[in-house]
């Protein structure tokens, strides 16, 4: 039996934990990342599913990461490297697409081609959603302050909060109409708001798929608009709202955390998976490990999903009952669904030219919000869409390294689907009808896929959750809707990474600010614990 | 030239509150409406059951002939396949008379509404008075935003957490939660949802449930109530007594605005009035874009007018039938029962689903009364989704829509002999009453359009940019429901700024 004491111990070897293992690394503690698999990562891996090619078979786009995490640990230098993608397209059944670009004039035609007034618009819009993730961005960082404590320093979050909106900012300061207009984003649905900017359908469609991915909302719901902020406020060589790829994969980040938690004198058990945490007198001491190991240390964090941290391996008699019952609540139901596909050739789309520089950037074929709105109503009946929203890329068309030479893979990132299917639930058989369901589509867009295919992996939820550990399948270890963010995440009065045990603390996408390759939950988690620790690093994020 | 200290366009329930409290601040009042009778939107409910306390105390409605009936009620949450459930109202106070939810069960539903209780009990101090402002630099804005927070963290840490995480919450959510029983998940659904355009899963339901206690003292389901004619009448006794001019069968034009002001009140008969202060009791729509018109309207005005959210979604109908009818398996007095079909949330999230798309719900929730008048009986039903529509609906679709609802109520009756069928969809009400798109409440009840939202940016207060122009109507704070508190405040306002 293994006796050794660490400092923490983390349980899950996701992107948030390796952040939270790194940062502590660094300052000096002996920490210890624990993972079921043999591979770190969580939902940011890539794989060799299909031999010759490497899969980012979970997340599969980076934009979201924080540049002043990147700089901290030194994922650079370790290996990782963005490319962002120059645009993005919507294929339409006529046979001609909407193409959106990077670059400002190619941006500016191509809208004029569905609406001259839309092209004029973008301007205005742009700049209001600009200003938005501006005014979001500080708030990432905090630790959300806890409005109902009195205690001296909830009461400096509360007012540094405040003053935020209060002070004079380099937009020329946040007045009332501004605080109105920001209210009125945080609320509202992604399709009155896009209403309110554009007239062309098209246009619309294409802007609202990423205010629903991973939800359990539609693009009529109210806050759906607060989804699109949170999808737009990352940031590839400083271009806000930019997305790129991961050379090698998604992988390459958590192999860069890896890499610098080690250098930094962290370690990394992987095959480990954990029973249990370790609880007396209400507090956490260690890890009892399946293969019937323990691991002892004095502070411990768990990345899993709330859920999984207080349903699965703390025993209930550790929690109390209106935490549990909280927990119990707490909404993290999966929507979402992902192909992985190996292809022989590079995919002939019918409408999109060839070297169309749209083709390299996410790919959808939904052209109404009405349709999408319909594929969430499927899914609130407990079936995958009918018309389901694609998100789809293909890396190697910029990153040549993840497939052999002339070949390509094929990221299909599917919404809706539901973790309990209607009548009888999921099957190895309904599966397979899934994902035939989606090929179908996709092949309905092109002139060869359907003649390249040479694998494909379909998930549903219930693999996310088997594989991934992610509960029902929600990627975002959570829904991001009012109820679960900020000083509601995961629950109210515990949205400051400590849970109701002493030294057992969450630092997964549970936690403010929630979910997307980030890695803000992990370096918050992280800067709680030093402060509790009384420690303190030089570093840009914390 | 003013020989009116104010005018108020449009005679319903708070441009006559709103007349009613200046005329008791000693002010000339003129009244003008577009119909022969006053009342409004207000003929489309035989009953109103959330008239502000305060004001029938504080303008002593009971001395112009007001009368309170009190009497027990029955709420009937209809079941097609089973028992329906049924509560009693008596006192104000919910039991279960009959149901097919277990002990647990009915003492989670009265547990829940409680909890809105109490939250919409603290918040209700606020409807009386116009909401701060954020960010005004004002001071008397930021204290009262402060009390409002301590309001509600008086309640204590648990309660104050609860309440700030249910604020943007879906109701169909929060009965799944706590209850098991589809029926009344549905009954609580349909509460939440009515009158909005809103699905039971749709963020921001919970607070318009919330909303709805508190206009009615907390309460859900409450037996007082009042005959909304009764209502009226009293009102127009009032407001003759106090020497308030009204002029029936009177449209108003358009208003002349000159340096940022209300110079004129311009009548289709060309007739030109004038008064220190106009009062709009119209939607916000009505009043920036029919009374006062786009070209006096900055462009930011006009966007923020054209993106309030004031689509109808409710269909009222008076159904005339031919003797009495007999309700399947229920025994009680049908004259003293509200109706409710809405029997889970499935079904009413699929009813939802249709209005998105806007098209009317091929099985929607209804909500009826059955009265009797002259040895006649009627049925007042309340259609939802059928929603208001830009495009032109056919002729058909009206037949439809009646014959559906013909089908659908049979399923209840034993015995049911309609004579006819008179539907008031929300385009027929736009089009008799011309508010926009039809909405009894002036505008969505939802988190950006409420409080100091509501309607939006610049006049949440009750005016805005022209100094002497005032709101009155449902479209502002604190929302729709025959209240009459929007009238109050903007009288309360109008004193307050000639101060």
């Amino acid at each position: 039996m293994n006796k050794q004491k660490y400092d923490v111990a983390i349980v899950g070897g996701g992107h948030n934990g390796l952040t939270t293992a790194c940062y502590l690394a660094k300052a000096g503690l002996n920490v210890v990342v624990v993972e079921r698999h043999d591979y770190v990562g969580g939902a940011a891996v890539s794989r060799e599913i299909h031999p010759g090619w490497t899969y980012s078979n979970c997340s599969y786009v980076c934009s979201l990461l924080r540049p002043e995490i990147f700089r901290d640990l030194e994922l650079a230098k370790h290996g990782l490297q963005i490319i962002p993608y120059e645009g993005s397209a919507t294929m339409l059944d006529n046979g001609d697409f909407y193409g959106s670009y990077n670059d400002h004039d190619l941006n500016y035609r191509s809208m004029s081609k569905f609406s001259a007034k839309d092209a004029e618009a973008y301007e205005r819009f742009s700049r209001d959603v600009m200003r938005q993730c501006k005014i979001i961005k500080p708030l990432l960082k905090m630790t959300p302050p806890d409005p109902t404590s009195f205690a001296p320093k909830d009461i400096m979050g509360l007012f540094e909060f405040a003053k935020h909106f209060a002070g004079k900012d380099e937009l020329g300061g946040i007045g009332e109409k501004e605080i109105h207009e920001t209210i009125r984003f945080w609320t509202m649905s992604v399709r009155d708001y896009l209403e309110e900017y554009f007239e062309s359908e098209v246009i619309k469609a294409h802007m609202a798929g990423s205010a629903i991915i991973g939800t359990a909302l539609g693009p009529y719901s109210p806050g759906s608009a607060y989804v699109l902020l949170h999808h737009y406020m990352g940031e590839v060589d400083g271009n806000v709202g930019a997305w790129g790829y991961a050379r090698g994969g998604m992988g390459s980040i958590t192999q860069a955390m890896s890499k610098s938690l080690i250098a930094n004198g962290g370690n990394i058990k992987a095959g480990s998976a954990v029973k249990n945490i370790l609880v007396k007198n209400n507090r956490s001491y260690g890890l009892a490990l399946e293969n019937g190991d323990e691991i002892y240390a004095d502070k411990i964090v768990s990345n899993l999903d709330v859920k999984r941290t207080f349903l699965k391996v703390v025993e209930k008699k550790e929690l109390p009952n209106e935490f549990y019952t909280a927990v119990k609540n707490f909404k993290i139901r999966g929507s979402s669904g992902k192909l992985n596909i190996a292809l022989d050739d590079k995919p002939i789309w019918k409408s999109i030219p060839k070297d169309d520089p749209a083709s390299t950037g996410d790919l959808h074929f939904t052209q109404s919000i009405e349709e999408m709105e319909g594929a969430y109503d499927d899914w609130k009946d407990g079936k995958w869409s009918t018309l389901p929203y694609v998100d789809m890329c293909i890396p190697t068309l910029n990153d040549p390294t993840m497939a052999p030479q002339g070949k390509h893979y094929m990221s299909v990132f599917v919404q809706y689907v539901p973790y309990n299917l209607a009548d009888g639930g999921w099957t190895e058989e309904k599966r397979i009808q899934f994902g035939d369901h989606v090929m179908k589509r996709i092949g309905n867009y092109s002139t060869n896929f359907k003649d390249i295919v040479l694998h494909a992996e379909v998930r549903t939820p219930k693999e996310l959750e088997a594989e991934v550990g992610l509960t029902e399948g929600n990627i975002f270890q959570g829904e991001l809707t009012m109820d679960q963010l900020m000083f509601n995440r995961p629950i109210p009065g515990y949205a400051q990474y400590k849970s109701p045990i002493k030294n057992l603390y969450m630092c997964g996408s549970s936690t403010h600010p929630g979910g997307g390759v980030m890695g803000a939950p992990g370096a918050n988690a992280a800067r709680v614990i030093l402060n509790d620790l009384g420690k303190k690093i030089r570093s840009h994020y914390l | 030239m003013s020989n009116y200290d104010s005018i108020i366009i449009g005679g319903g329930h708070n441009g006559l509150v709103c007349a009613s409290y200046l005329s008791k601040n000693k002010k000339k009042v003129l009244l003008i409406e577009q119909k022969e009778i006053l009342g409004g939107l207000a003929k489309y409910s035989d009953f109103t059951t959330s008239f502000s306390k305060k004001i029938i105390k504080d303008l002593n409605l009971q001395n112009y002939g007001l009368k309170i009936i009190e009497k027990n009620e029955d709420i009937i949450a209809m079941n097609l396949t089973g028992e329906h459930t049924v509560l009693n109202i008596k006192n104000n106070r919910i039991s279960f008379q009959s149901t097919e939810a277990d002990k647990k069960d009915q003492e989670s539903f009265l547990k829940l509404l409680n909890k809105y209780k109490l939250f919409a009990n603290s918040l209700s101090g606020f409807m009386y008075e116009a909401p701060p402002r954020i960010k005004s630099g004002l001071k008397k804005d930021l204290f009262k935003l402060i009390k409002m927070g301590w309001n509600i963290r008086k309640l204590g840490k648990k309660n104050t957490r609860e309440f700030m995480r249910i604020i943007g919450l879906n109701i169909a959510d929060e009965v799944e939660d706590n209850l098991n029983n589809d029926i009344l998940k549905g009954l609580i659904s349909h509460e939440a949802v009515l009158g909005s355009n809103l699905g039971p899963r749709s963020p921001g339901s919970v607070l318009h449930l919330m909303y709805k206690q508190a206009i009615q003292s907390g309460n859900l389901f409450t037996n007082t109530k009042i005959e909304t004619t009764n209502l009226i009448n009293s009102l127009e006794k009032l407001l003759k007594e106090k020497n308030v001019e009204i002029l029936l069968n009177t449209k108003v034009k358009n208003l002349e605005i000159k340096n940022n002001k209300v110079s004129k009140v311009i009548l289709e008969n060309g007739k030109e009035l004038f008064a220190e202060t106009i009062i709009s009791n119209l939607d916000p729509k009505s009043t920036f874009f029919n009374l006062i018109g786009a070209q006096k309207l900055e462009t930011d005005q006009i966007r923020r007018a054209n993106n309030y959210r004031q689509k109808g979604n409710v269909a009222n109908a008076v159904i005339t039938l031919e003797n009495e009818p007999i309700i399947k398996r229920y025994k009680g007095n049908i004259l003293n029962s509200t109706f409710i079909f809405s029997p889970s949330i499935k079904f009413l999230e699929h009813a939802f689903n249709d209005s998105k798309y806007n098209r009317n719900s091929k099985n929607p929730s209804m909500k009826f009364n059955i009265i009797k008048k002259e040895g006649k009986f009627f049925i007042r039903i309340n259609i939802q989704y059928i929603p208001f529509s830009l495009e032109k609906k056919e002729i058909i679709e009206r037949e439809n829509i009646i014959k559906d609802i013909a089908n659908q109520l049979k399923q209840f009756f034993e015995k049911l002999d309609i004579k006819e069928i008179n539907l008031n969809t929300p385009n027929d009400i736009q089009e008799d009453i011309g508010t926009y798109g039809g909405h009894w409440h002036h505008g969505e009840f939802e988190i950006d359009q409420v409080f100091f939202l509501r309607p939006f940016y610049g006049f949440t207060q009750y005016n805005g940019s022209i100094k002497n122009l005032y709101m009155c109507g449902a479209g502002t704070h604190p929302g729709g429901g025959i209240n009459g508190i929007n009238g109050h405040n903007t009288a309360k306002k109008i004193i307050e700024d000639q101060k």
